[in-house]
């Protein structure tokens, strides 16, 4: 794989590396070597690279191990993830919709999930991976997939509702 | 979209079976709908995305660059290439840097340009067409491969349909994607705004400014405006009948506001006009023109509404006492 190609398929895929990082080590600049770490392997086997079926899912799993292995040999706490400090670049549009407040508790609804509906929602709602892609990384069926967002979705919106509902009393 | 086909779609979505390109069509719908009804999946959806734009900076890049020029590309045990390998490393460096920098190829690249009210028909290789308005400039290769164009200034492009490769315009840090299909793109390089407004078809609009990645599913009717100063992107229902007039000459005041009429002029004439009196903001000017000059609608401004003007170099300004309710 030459460079312009690398640069075209392989390089963007940083932010997602970065972010599920941050996700699982809860921590900016140990996402940002690992952001660095996963492009560098994935640069060294830029030849193989063309033979994998997605190379999304592969520096994702990649990703995943290895922020896996940090969190075993540094024990990061990944407890107060709640009071992440969010980014100051949210697009207008969406600061109409969605308040600081309402992103507090949606993260916190999202957070409170069971582990594997975690994962699941983050790879398939928020990195928009395909199911393909999310079964690889996880080892799930598809059918298992749909099975565990269908859970977390519907968890979601239950508990926000009743969040609403609270509120509005 | 009918109502009972997006419960559809929620019910679909909730149960875990809905593919990339509907919950892409989804997102789109709720973001674009201010009812109580979803109120609840609009604020997850928003979440996602909000989530979703986190990104790394520049600095990582540099860092990047730097790591992969630095390692030679094969090991070697002798001490002797060493000194080669350095000297090597930061011409690899370099050249990485080049080429990161988009200066990978070299295929001949075509630039037509247009001056003070001069405007341009162009056909390109693949068979679309590109009405280029004046003071503006297109590049592509020549070749035309991948179909795939640089704007500066403003252009309507009719866009021969070639679902397998798609059309897509560089302009400001905004990326416009077609298949097929009809629209208005226009780029101020001065106040960083560039305003995409659909005629046909159905196009793609995204934006790249820092840690913002903004894409937009645009059809006809609909308008886009991304503000890179502003790092903002906001779609909008196209009411204003005069984006095209550049193009057909027809220029159409429908009860429009001073403001408006303002703004037109000034993008039809290529004046900046200033409204003097607040009082004018009561003014609303009805008024069909085809190929008008300056002083023709001036003219019937101050006629209709005894709204004044003055010209001095490149300002017009309007003056007077306003209008009644």
């Amino acid at each position: 794989m030459q460079l312009t190609e690398f640069k075209n398929k392989v390089y963007p895929l940083r932010h997602k590396v970065f972010r599920l990082a941050k996700w699982m080590l809860n921590h900016d600049e140990e996402a940002e070597d690992v952001a660095q770490e996963i492009m560098l392997k994935a640069w060294t086997m830029r030849d193989k690279l063309s033979s994998y079926k997605s190379i999304e899912a592969l520096l994702i799993t990649m990703t995943k191990n290895l922020c896996l292995d940090k969190i075993k040999t540094m024990r990061y706490s990944t407890s107060n993830i709640l009071f992440l400090k969010i980014e100051s670049t949210v697009p207008s549009q969406l600061e109409r919709i969605l308040s600081q407040e309402d992103e507090t508790i949606i993260r916190q609804i999202v957070e409170e999930l069971p582990e594997q509906q975690r994962l699941v929602i983050r790879l398939r709602s928020i990195e928009e991976l395909s199911f393909d892609e999310v079964s690889e990384i996880t080892g799930l069926t598809i059918n298992n997939i749909r099975v565990t967002l269908s859970r977390a979705r519907k968890t979601i919106h239950e508990r926000y509702q009743k969040y609403m509902g609270n509120e509005k009393k | 979209m009918k109502k009972n086909e997006i419960d559809q779609l929620i019910k679909k979505y909730h149960e875990g079976n809905t593919s990339e390109a509907e919950d892409r069509m989804l997102e789109e719908i709720l973001m674009n709908d201010s009812s109580e009804e979803h109120i609840s999946e609009r604020k997850v959806m928003a979440f996602f995305t909000t989530e979703r734009s986190a990104g790394l900076s520049a600095q990582f890049d540099s860092r990047f660059m730097k790591a992969i020029g630095k390692s030679p590309l094969r090991k070697s045990k002798m001490l002797m290439v060493w000194t080669i390998g350095i000297a090597a490393s930061i011409a690899i460096f370099t050249v990485v840097v080049y080429l990161f920098n988009g200066y990978d190829r070299q295929v001949q690249n075509k630039t037509i340009t247009t001056g003070l009210n001069e405007r341009k028909e162009i056909q390109l290789p693949d068979g679309s067409t590109v009405f280029l308005n004046h003071k503006s400039a297109i590049r592509y290769d020549e070749d035309f491969e991948e179909r795939k164009i640089t704007l500066t200034g403003e252009a309507y492009f009719d866009v021969k349909s070639d679902k397998k490769n798609p059309f897509k315009i560089n302009t400001l840090g905004s990326v416009t994607e077609v298949v097929g299909t009809s629209f208005n793109l226009m780029s101020n390089d001065e106040n960083g705004v560039v305003e995409l407004s659909v005629v046909k078809g159905s196009v793609t609009f995204s934006a790249y400014k820092d840690q913002l990645q903004e894409r937009v599913f645009l059809s006809a009717g609909n308008q886009a405006v991304f503000d890179r100063k502003k790092n903002s992107m906001k779609k909008y229902e196209v009411s204003d009948p005069n984006i095209l007039a550049w193009k057909t000459g027809l220029l159409v005041f429908d009860d429009s506001r001073i403001e408006e009429v303002a703004l037109m002029l000034g993008r039809y004439f290529d004046h900046q006009v200033i409204v003097d009196n607040k009082a004018l903001l009561n003014c609303h000017f009805n008024a069909r023109f085809q190929k008008p000059s300056l002083s023709e609608v001036l003219d019937l401004l101050s006629f209709t509404m005894n709204i004044k003007s003055e010209i001095k170099g490149d300002t017009i300004k309007l003056y007077g006492n306003g209008c009644s309710q």
